[in-house]
């Protein structure tokens, strides 16, 4: 891969704000799959310094309502032979998720979890505590003594990949195409005549644009703001830690749903631990010691040998939270303005099927129908598409 | 004399060793084995802050042993390899560096498909700096809060300086030092000023001292954290002085990798505190005023000085009889495992020295994490931290004005020379040459080259390199975004997940009042939120036969309970409740629910008028401590004049089930309860054996239920008396999974159970508690919109033959197998003889099903029709008895 730089047009047929993994998906399909190249992506900082380059690399499609199932499925699908599609390999492995449950009312959530994926054909299982511990030794089933694992759903396709990669993938196979992408550049506002959006104002001058997509994560009500229009997102800041590198220990991915923690060894070693979204709504992401303080205290009841490794950086994200946990993506109320947003903790997962599905709908102006459930007025129709029991942690 | 282990050999020490001083005095010259291409490091930096000295110690990997006092009895060990650490086969994989370049894995292993899959394994067990204890058990810690005037970060001259400024002006002082104050300074008089310093302050009241504490960063407060052996301490001071001191600038050259290259602070610390030569003859690059005086130390420790390598400006301060070698640079280090020979270069041309050890001194790197972290709070550098190199007094005098709190305005740090060839950083073995080909390939920012190269990502994270990579960015032409420093990001130096943990108060357990009487008559507990509860006193079949044919007791002492008054009341509760209130006579009671803005259901109780004194509201469990600033939140917008009082864990509740209830209560009470004083859907206040308690006639059980509120201490002694006088009516106590039962046979809802986040009345079938023809309440905009729209979904009621029924989670399909939802609660009713359930099912073309299919993995399919109303009793006679 290499990246290239260059000054900005005036114009584009698109211009994509947000260089991180959404927008750099888009990019790349808008230009292999739709023939259009005349593209923009407009990173303020440097590409991937988002949600993309803070998340916790997680892959999985175990999701809850059979909309999000589809949609998940067709993202770990594209996952599956994206590093050869790129030719950029991005340390894809698979690891097998658990999800653990220590309460009874957890256990029906995660028995109804594994039924309904397998109703739609994700290979997900539950396991009693006993094959818990079979699959998964390293767990301590007592929790620490305090909340003993009940049992889990198990999602052996549950994989990790490097999150740096796919964007720097598809940043390269999109220049390869023709996109630009421009960093340190920043969208100050966006030019609306007639109700139609025709460009975006940046620090460095304005830019014109046959459409204009937001794929700005966390910060996506701020675009909106500039188009008058108000979004049901709330943002939230996520946290999460790695510790130094050791020896592989642990080959799963590790979630529980009662304790609010998730915990995976990276290929080089790292324990990784992420936890529940900050309970306050913020864009800070300066860490916080609680976190650190009481994801360690719940990592060490899940698994008690990690209390003697060593944290080495902790880290903020920013998610952009809907009140039914699932994406907001599709057209908005401004013409030719496209919203990719409502990420929140389960954005990167999504990276191929949403740049794929949104270069669709602003080539060829058709909703596709895996996308057409989170269109940005369902919640004005009643058509919610609820995923908090399973959005969790991440 | 004492000594500790080394894979396997006894290791002596001497007073005042650190592990690593003992090891090297015994001749250990291979330290540990690089990252990626397992080269031999040695000691280099000894100040703590290079990662080649890590071990493991006593089992715990990643020990910094050159900042860890060697005690006897130690197991010390190097990250294994084979053979040995100090002969590692693995290191001919730099033979193969070409095919090994900076990013490798993403340019490889992708195809053909499957390569990755059998290199992986591979991959992850090179991977590491030690192997995980899986046998240590949790330290327990406690946490301490401290909230002084200042806090100190760094026993030095500077923070000691600092620390008796602020304690001489009556502020209470907190100074935290990562090891043992004047521990690292050599015996002279700088020691001895240290030493006398901190005993001043040691004897000041207003002082307090924490050493072999590591502050481990600065939050948003500001906060900080330090670890302590004995205790994680929490400060919360009102201004922070962080004297953290510097580190020596980092050498990048060719082979300035190996064992026998040292940091100038480093060797002479080795040499003038512990006593221990780190060389025979060495070459020393004396850059900086103060390396003079370790060039001496080394000197008088007895080591030949081969030259002195100085630029023009201090060419004089070069001893006699020592050879300078004036404006010139060390740019080679060679040798087999060892430094054997240095190359200088120097008036043009290249000169090669025969030595056994490099010291270089080429100039000194604040030591900022903490300061960097700190984003505007009141925290202020001093010293070395912010002005490098500075001599002894100035620091002090910096010290002593930031703790009156002001800043001396820091020295302009130049950058280090661009590398040019070498280790940059020796965490994660990445070589100037990595940096040059990742920036040709577009990673062309010090974030992006860290990501991509993992330059600075390591165990010292970037404490030696981190200046090198601005340098480098800023050398190739970055411009300023490019060339910012990344983010300081906590924690300063690595810290166990145990010490942060300590004291964290997880998980949140609330017990009821009667929790140690259920658990005497056999409860087996089960968690309910942050509660534990009972699941079942042993045998939940009789538990419901108990409910359903004689009387029963439950603790529901968990229930959110609320009184709510004031002038305001009935207005407040009418718009926050769909149902009516103002109506409500006094002594009534009614279900209600409670809706979000959004329309949608969250909570659900009862409401009950107290006159006078009123309202009494009860919740769910799970929604108790949410619902107070809903209420609250609700109050204050609204700006009504109304008390809320939240008595959901000063009351606690019983419920008294069966149709031999009133029997039993009658025992225990003189006052009237008989169906017609005291009918279904109503409370009254009575005297239960003694406690005088807020009895409510509630259903949700399907039996005649009465529910008894009461003093939360007074429940032991309510208890038993309803156990005594009920012994010759067959009582026994039940837990959830009887009620999980009974209510599902009353198709009563159990809210999350059944519920999902847009869950509206109409929905859950609760259409008659919504009035849409008042004016006002929260939810109703929603559900008067709402109500314009088809209606897609809705819970609803099954019955399956039986006896087997689908488990919890089941998925329904339709006739023609469309996917037409899933069971949220699904039961055999014994009374009824079949199976009970509901579930979430889709309307398809506007017509809801009669006949669905479920089927519950285990190949099982069970045919179930839809039925309307309650499964049990569904006029509720038995609850009105």
């Amino acid at each position: 891969m290499k990246l290239t730089r260059g000054d900005f047009r005036p114009s584009y047929d698109v211009v994509i704000i947000g260089g991180g993994g959404h927008g750099m998906a888009t990019a790349y399909y808008l230009a292999k799959r739709f023939g259009i190249t005349n593209v923009a992506v407009l990173e303020r900082s440097y590409i991937g310094s988002g949600g993309t380059g803070r998340n916790t690399t997680v892959l999985r499609a175990n999701y809850k309502t059979p909309e999000t199932i589809r949609f998940y499925q067709e993202s770990f699908q594209l996952y599956a032979t994206l590093q050869e599609e790129l030719d950029y390999h991005m340390l894809r492995s698979e690891r097998g998720l658990f999800w653990l449950a220590h309460s009874e009312p957890q256990l029906r959530n995660q028995r109804e979890r594994a039924l309904q994926n397998q109703h739609f054909g994700v290979n997900t299982v539950y396991l009693d505590a006993r094959q818990v511990h079979e699959v998964c030794p390293q767990i301590d089933m007592t929790g620490g003594g305090k909340r003993p694992v009940l049992g889990a759903a198990y999602h052996p396709p549950g994989s990790i990949i490097r999150h740096d990669a796919v964007v720097w993938g598809y940043a390269g196979a999109a220049q390869r195409l023709g996109v630009q992408v421009l960093e340190g550049i920043e969208v100050t506002g966006l030019t609306i005549q007639g109700g139609k959006c025709v460009g975006v104002v940046t620090d460095r001058g304005p830019i014109a644009a046959g459409a204009v997509l937001s794929a700005v994560g966390g910060y996506v009500t701020n675009i909106a703001d500039m188009a008058g229009i108000r979004l049901p997102i709330v943002s939230h800041p996520l946290q999460a830690f790695v510790t130094e590198s050791y020896l592989p220990v642990l080959d799963h991915i590790v979630a529980s749903a009662d304790l609010h923690i998730y915990v995976s060894q990276s290929a080089r070693g790292e324990v990784l631990i992420g936890a529940e979204i900050d309970p306050y709504s913020s864009y800070s992401t300066r860490s916080t010691f609680p976190f650190l303080a009481s994801a360690a205290a719940r990592a060490i009841d899940l698994f008690p040998f990690v209390a003697k490794l060593r944290v080495l950086r902790q880290w903020t994200g920013i998610c952009d939270m809907t009140p039914d946990y699932s994406p907001l993506i599709g057209r908005s109320e401004v013409d030719r303005l496209f919203i990719s947003s409502g990420w929140g903790t389960w954005g990167f997962k999504a990276i191929p099927v949403s740049g794929l599905r949104m270069a669709e709908l602003i080539a060829t102006g058709t909703v596709p129908p895996v996308l057409a459930p989170f269109a940005l007025d369902r919640f004005r129709r009643d058509r919610a598409v609820p995923e908090r029991a399973s959005a969790g942690t991440h | 004399m004492p000594n500790f282990d080394f894979e396997g050999r006894p290791i002596p020490i001497e007073a005042g060793d650190s592990i690593a001083a003992a090891l090297y005095r015994a001749g250990v010259r291979v330290f540990s084995r690089s990252f990626k291409y397992r080269r031999r490091r040695g000691l280099y930096c000894v100040t703590g802050d290079c990662p080649n000295c890590l071990m493991t110690v006593d089992g715990e990997p990643a020990v910094r042993t050159c900042a860890t006092k060697a005690r006897a009895g130690q197991r010390v060990a190097r990250r294994p390899a084979w053979p040995s650490p100090d002969f590692d086969l693995m290191a001919g994989i730099r033979l193969f560096k070409r095919f090994l370049p900076v990013g490798f894995y993403y340019k490889m292993f992708h195809r053909p498909k499957g390569t990755w899959d059998r290199i992986e394994g591979f991959i992850r067990r090179m991977a590491g700096i030690g192997p995980v204890p899986l046998d240590l058990a949790p330290a327990k810690r406690e946490r301490r809060t401290h909230h002084p005037d200042l806090l100190v970060v760094g026993g030095g001259a500077t923070g000691l300086a600092a620390a008796t400024e602020a304690a001489g002006a009556g502020q209470s002082v907190l100074l935290v030092e990562e090891g043992t104050i004047g521990d690292q300074i050599a015996a002279g008089p700088v020691r001895d000023a240290v030493l006398q310093l901190a005993a001043a302050l040691r004897s000041r009241p207003e002082a307090t001292i924490l050493e072999e504490a590591l502050a481990i960063g600065v939050y948003e407060g500001p906060m900080v954290p330090v670890a302590a052996s004995d205790a994680l301490h929490l400060v919360f001071p009102k201004r922070v002085v962080v004297a953290t001191g510097a580190v020596e600038e980092h050498a990048v050259f060719d082979g300035s990798d190996l064992p026998g290259v040292w940091l100038g602070r480093g060797a002479a610390r080795l040499a003038g505190v512990h006593r221990v030569l780190p060389g025979k003859r060495l070459v020393v690059a004396a850059g900086t005023p103060e390396s003079f005086d370790h060039l001496a130390t080394l000197r008088s420790a007895g080591a030949e000085i081969v030259a002195a390598v100085v630029p023009a400006a201090m060419k004089d301060r070069v001893p006699p009889g020592i050879r300078a070698i004036v404006d010139g640079r060390v740019t080679a280090a060679t040798g087999r495992g060892a430094v054997a020979e240095v190359t200088v270069e120097g008036g043009g041309r290249l000169e090669r020295l025969a030595c056994d050890g490099v010291v270089l001194s080429l100039g000194l790197v604040p030591r900022a994490s903490l300061l960097r972290q700190a984003e505007g709070d009141r925290v202020i550098g001093a010293g070395d931290v912010t002005t490098p190199g500075a001599p002894l007094a100035a620091a002090m005098a910096a010290g002593r004005a930031a703790a009156r709190g002001e800043k001396t305005p820091p020295a302009p740090t130049a950058l280090p020379r661009p590398c040019q060839s070498g280790f940059v950083c020796l965490c994660e073995d990445v070589e100037a040459g990595d940096l040059k080909q990742a920036w040709t390939e577009g990673f062309q920012s010090t974030e992006l080259l860290k990501r991509y190269s993992t330059v600075t990502m390591g165990p010292c994270q970037g404490s030696l390199c981190h200046a090198h990579l601005r340098s480098f960015v800023k050398d190739q032409g970055g411009d300023e975004l490019r060339t910012r420093p990344t983010t300081a990001r906590p924690p300063a130096r690595p810290v166990r997940l145990e010490d942060v943990a300590a004291g964290a108060r997880y998980p949140l357990e609330y017990h009821t009042a009667l929790h140690d009487r259920q658990i005497a008559m056999g409860a087996v507990m089960e968690w309910a939120g942050a509660w534990k509860r009972a699941d079942h006193f042993g045998d939940p079949v009789a538990e419901y036969w108990a409910v359903r044919r004689d009387v029963s007791v439950m603790d529901v002492s968990t229930l959110g309970k609320y009184r709510v008054a004031g002038p305001d009341a009935v207005e407040f509760l009418e718009r926050l409740y769909p149902c009516h209130v103002a109506n409500l006579a006094p002594g009534r009671s009614r279900y209600a629910v409670m809706l979000n803005e959004a329309g949608y259901l969250f909570d659900d109780g009862l409401i009950c008028s107290l006159g006078p004194d009123g309202f009494y509201l009860t919740l769910t469990s799970g929604g108790a401590d949410a619902a107070e600033s809903w209420l609250r939140d609700w109050a204050e917008t609204w700006n009504l004049r109304v008390q809320i009082a939240n008595q959901s864990l000063s009351l606690g509740a019983l419920n008294v089930a069966g149709p031999k209830a009133r029997d039993l209560l009658a025992r225990l009470t003189s006052d009237p309860i008989d169906g017609e004083s005291f009918p279904y859907s109503q409370h009254r206040w009575i005297t239960v054996a003694g406690v005088r308690c807020l009895v409510l006639r509630v259903g949700f059980t399907g039996e005649l239920s009465y529910e008894l509120h009461h003093p939360r201490l007074e429940g032991p002694k309510l208890w038993d008396a309803l156990f005594e006088a009920g012994r010759d009516l067959g009582i026994r106590p039940h837990g959830l999974g009887a009620l999980r039962l009974l209510r599902l046979e009353k198709g009563h809802i159990i809210v999350n159970q059944d519920t999902d986040y847009d869950s509206t009345p109409a929905k859950l079938g609760l259409d008659w508690v919504v009035k849409l023809e008042k004016p006002t309440f929260v939810g109703r905009t929603a559900l008067e919109r709402i109500g314009q729209i088809p209606r897609e979904k809705g819970l609803l009621s099954l019955t399956f033959a039986g006896p087997d029924t689908p488990a919890d989670g089941a998925q329904l399909v339709g006739v023609d197998g469309t996917h037409l939802g899933y069971l949220t609660s699904s039961r055999f009713s014994p009374i009824l003889g079949h199976g009970v359930a509901l579930g979430w099912v889709r309307a398809t073309g506007g017509r809801w099903p009669d006949r669905v299919m479920a089927h519950d993995g285990a190949g099982r399919r069970f045919e179930g029709t839809v039925v309307h109303g309650p499964f049990y009793d569904p006029k509720g006679d038995r609850l009105r008895a």
